[in-house]
């Protein structure tokens, strides 16, 4: 396994005068070109964890962490310039709202001419930037650096974002939703394209969603967040066929599938609050017990799963049973 | 003490806080009715004396004990004289609004509520009014329909009553589609009643913060027509034309200048910080 | 995701009266034409607005041209050559026939055509309108682009306190008060007039101070200038100054808000940048609005000022005419204001499209 691209531990997020933090204990590891997916219900704290990285939170959002490293670099030591100086350069980042990650009144060429004149490229990129247009299936790159964002669809934007993402050869893309906002079709499209680019440059990929199916496709590993918490972390695979934390469980049955049957009813989680004290889970948990509600259950290995529950191993017997 | 009882106990005592803010903000706005009323009414009660008296002996007095705020240049006591102006500056002020206001909402209303091209055609008329610029049609008025207080009053109305034509007419388009409007229609009632009773109450809200805040304005509005000499006359102890008047001997007799024009500022002050809690409550 | 449209209570009240209205953003392509015909129909009412005031008048404008001396023989006959004695709708008809020829009659108290003494008066209000704009808006805007980056610290502190008393005073009041302290008794500056062109030896060439003062290629005359404008332009703008800022943080904070200041940032574009050239530029759509209605102020507020400090502009001829009752003049400047007004405010409809590009299409 190649050296860690990007450690993170022990990260947590607190707001200014919030009560709870909106992230607090997550650790998770990168390796060069590898994939990870932070997964969670929105108000999870998945795409907060992931600005958290840049420094790109709001003024009042305090990050701390044990360490968040980078390419054997700890973030939090580098002073404002210099992790400006990364991002875009080495830290790539892609976000959901195609449309109005574009300033309306500003051309699209100028506006990648910016990223990359800030990431120390000069104009002679610009012949590197149009193959990766192509590359990334618009037709006509010239053109389309003249237009205006509202010239063109979602998906033709999201597919220009993530060509002038990679332009400067960054090792890691964080893409926060990237496909949220776009249809299915489209969403196949780019998925399928952000994996052949990764494999064609070794870019690792840390992805943020809420879709399942989205995960599956592209990351290597997937932890799990909820309310702030990482609540399993495992290989993609053993995540989709050993779930070990309950809420895993119910994410992964509330997604229908091609395999069920028609008229299949929709499974849904039992609603409930986010618990102040104990496992945050618990008021929605089926298997909660006393235990649960008095103390908050520590990341613990159990089969292939880093997972934060008692009761962990008496997941999968739940999972026999029918919903 | 749990959690939850710790939480509980500290959103009471912040209710408690707001509570204390909300009476004081309350008490300020009745107290402050209650001086205008005293100083409209009876302004005898707060001014020592005379404000129209000449006494050529005293004039130009600096600030004393006897004369708070100073003598003019007729020796009149320029304390007795704010006290007095109050009246004619905000009676004159409440005027103004209070007619723009009655006639930019009626007009207002009924362009919104009848809609189609009349409505066009008469926001345009509105347009027209507001393609001006108003201090100069306000003084270009008040010059033509000669000196005095009720031209500046016809002057300032004139200009000032299209916005609440505009805010009005806005409303009453959004209010028009509401649900209990057209319950009132389906129950029989007519469109002029349905549009007195029914639409133009729910206006008055924000049609009470403008008012409010326009008080302070107009005073303002009223005493820059004085200043020009179109407004009030003398002797008439209005602010703008104390001001005026001040402006031959402001370097010498600095309070004479001074004093009304921090009246003018505690009054507008007052008024913008009661529209403000007016617009705070309607949220 | 768009620049924020200012709601009807968020927008500043124009202090000194009218509130300003909901101005909604005209589709830049309202044709051309459709702008000149409301352009036209705005003119023909200032005209006629002016003609209406100038025949309510109470005063008997025949009496007042031959003076108080005239006896009846000779008001009949100054009746006769103004052309007063016809009827309503052909003076009307004549009246207009003069604007076109730039005829806005006869000032009693100059005793020559209006049009002269506008030459005469009008460079001295430019100067200081001008001056005051620039001003405003560089101030108001720099003050607001500081007030979003830095939420806290001094300036957000006197900009709250500027705002709210900066409306609560009138204008002519603030200019007394600089005159007081700033004048007479700090002596660092001149009460009243502008450039003093005999004393510097000076030739009057535009009227506008600075400028003659540059063109003579004199610049201690130049420093005399500057000094007469400081006063009556700080007092123009102090009042107003709070509410450009708080429009331009308002506006700019809201814009820093949305997702494309964060792609940036993401991309590593320095921070200068993003509020400046990115955010900024959307940021400004509501700000030049109220830019546009504020200049309506600024012409009311000037003859405030140009009587406080006797600056020989405009609006001391209107002053003058008020005391008089000579209604030409006051009409002549009723007109030319209002042109003014409302050019100004059709620039800055053409603005719009230049800011956002959306706005181009049809």
């Amino acid at each position: 396994m190649s050296a860690a691209l990007l450690t993170v531990s022990d990260l947590e997020v607190r707001y200014a005068g919030a009560r709870t933090p909106a992230v607090h204990g997550l650790s998770f590891e990168l390796g060069q070109g590898g994939s990870l997916a932070i997964v969670g219900e929105s108000g999870s704290g998945k795409s907060t964890a992931a600005l958290a990285l840049t420094r790109l939170l709001p003024r009042d959002a305090r990050v701390r962490a044990g360490e968040i490293a980078f390419e054997g670099r700890d973030l939090q030591r580098l002073g404002a310039r210099e992790l400006r100086a990364l991002r875009g350069r080495r830290i790539a980042m892609v976000f959901q709202d195609p449309a109005g990650s574009w300033n309306p009144t500003r051309r699209i060429g100028v506006q990648l001419r910016d990223g990359l004149r800030a990431a120390g490229l000069g104009d002679e990129a610009r012949g590197r930037v149009l193959e990766l247009l192509r590359r990334v299936g618009i037709q006509n790159p010239e053109r389309r650096l003249e237009e205006y964002p509202h010239h063109l669809s979602g998906g033709m934007l999201q597919r220009i974002m993530i060509a002038g993402a990679l332009a400067a050869g960054p090792s890691l893309l964080i893409a926060d939703e990237p496909t949220s906002a776009l249809d299915a079709t489209v969403q196949a499209e780019l998925l399928a394209l952000l994996a052949e680019l990764r494999a064609e440059t070794g870019l690792a990929l840390l992805i943020i969603s809420h879709d399942l199916a989205v995960v599956a496709r592209v990351a290597e590993r997937t932890v799990v967040l909820y309310a702030g918490k990482a609540v399993e972390q495992a290989p993609t695979g053993a995540l989709f066929s050993g779930a070990r934390h309950p809420y895993t469980l119910g994410l992964l049955r509330s997604t229908p599938r091609r395999t069920d049957a028609p008229k299949t009813p929709l499974a849904a989680m039992r609603a409930g609050e986010v618990a102040a004290r104990g496992c945050p889970f618990a008021p929605r948990c089926p298997l909660a017990v006393e235990r649960c509600v008095v103390e908050e259950p520590g990341p613990r290995r159990v089969g292939a799963s880093t997972v934060a529950c008692h009761r962990a191993e008496e997941v999968q017997a739940l999972a026999a049973r029918p919903a | 003490m749990s959690a939850t009882r710790m939480a509980l106990a500290g959103e009471r005592v912040r209710a408690a806080a707001r509570d204390r803010r909300m009476l004081a903000r309350r008490l300020w706005i009745g107290g402050t009715i209650a001086l205008l009323l005293v100083l409209g009414a009876a302004p005898g009660l707060l001014a020592r004396g005379d404000p129209y008296e000449l006494h050529v002996g005293d004039r130009l007095e600096a600030p004393s004990l006897p004369h708070p705020f100073g003598t003019d240049e007729a020796g009149r006591d320029i304390l007795d004289r704010v006290v007095y102006g109050a009246r004619v500056s905000l009676g004159t002020a409440a005027l103004i609004v209070g007619l723009a206001a009655a006639f930019g909402t009626a007009y207002g209303a009924l362009s919104g509520w009848v809609g189609g091209r009349l409505d066009r055609l008469l926001m345009r008329v509105v347009d027209l009014f507001l393609a001006f610029p108003y201090l100069v049609l306000a003084m270009a008025v008040a010059a033509s329909l000669g000196r005095g207080t009720a031209s500046a009053v016809v002057a300032l109305a004139l200009v000032w009553w299209p916005s609440y034509a505009r805010m009005v007419r806005g409303q009453v388009l959004s209010l028009k589609n509401d649900l209990h409007v057209r319950v009132a229609r389906t129950l029989g009632a007519s469109g002029g009643q349905t549009l007195r009773w029914h639409v133009v109450p729910h206006t008055f809200d924000q049609l009470n913060v403008r008012f409010t805040l326009d008080l302070g304005y107009a005073v303002i509005a009223l005493t820059g027509l004085s200043f020009l000499g179109l407004g009030a006359q003398n002797p008439s102890p209005e602010w703008g034309l104390m001001i005026a008047n001040a402006k031959s001997y402001v370097f010498t007799a600095w309070w004479y200048a001074v004093f009304p024009g921090l009246s003018i500022l505690a009054v507008v002050l007052n008024f913008v910080a009661i529209g403000d809690e007016l617009a705070r409550q309607r949220r | 995701m768009s620049a924020p449209r200012v709601q009807a209570d968020q927008v500043p009240v124009i202090p000194g009266g009218v509130p300003a209205p909901h101005r909604e953003r005209r589709r830049a392509a309202t044709g051309v034409l459709t702008r000149l015909g409301w352009l036209l129909v705005v003119l023909w009412a200032a005209m006629t607005v002016t003609f209406v005031l100038s025949r309510i008048v109470p005063a008997d404008p025949a009496r007042l041209a031959a003076g108080l001396q005239a006896g009846p023989e000779q008001v009949a006959e100054v009746r006769h050559v103004l052309g007063l004695d016809r009827p309503l709708p052909e003076q009307y008809l004549r009246y207009l026939a003069g604007l076109a020829r730039l005829d806005f009659g006869r000032s009693i108290q100059s005793r020559q055509p209006v049009a002269e003494d506008l030459k005469l008066y009008l460079p001295a209000t430019l100067e200081l309108v001008v001056s005051a704009f620039v001003v405003y808006v560089a101030l108001g805007i720099s003050a607001g682009v500081a007030w979003a980056v830095w939420p806290r610290g001094v300036h957000a502190v006197a900009i709250r306190l500027l705002s709210i008393v900066g409306v609560a005073v009138p204008v002519f009041w603030v200019g007394l008060l600089l005159q007081l302290v700033f004048a007479a008794r700090l002596n660092w500056l001149p009460v009243a007039g502008n450039l003093e062109y005999e004393a510097y030896g000076v030739p009057l060439r535009t009227g506008i101070g600075t400028l003659d003062a540059l063109v003579a290629g004199n610049l201690p005359a130049f420093g005399n200038a500057v000094e007469h404008l400081l006063l009556p332009v700080t007092t123009l703008v102090l009042g107003q100054l709070a509410l450009a800022a708080r429009l331009t943080r308002a506006s700019l904070a809201h814009q820093l808000e949305q997702p494309y200041v964060r792609t940036a940032r993401a991309r590593g574009v320095a921070e200068w940048r993003v509020v400046g050239v990115d955010a900024l530029r959307n940021a400004l759509n509501p700000v030049i609005t109220m830019l546009g209605l504020q200049f309506g102020w600024l012409l009311g507020g000037t003859i405030l000022v140009e009587v406080t400090f006797s600056w020989p502009g405009l609006g001391l001829y209107a002053f003058n005419s008020f005391r008089t009752f000579d209604y030409d003049p006051i009409m002549a400047i009723t007109l030319i204001t209002t042109v003014a007004f409302v050019v100004a405010n059709e620039l800055v409809g053409l603005l719009y499209p230049v800011l956002d590009p959306r706005m181009r299409e049809s």
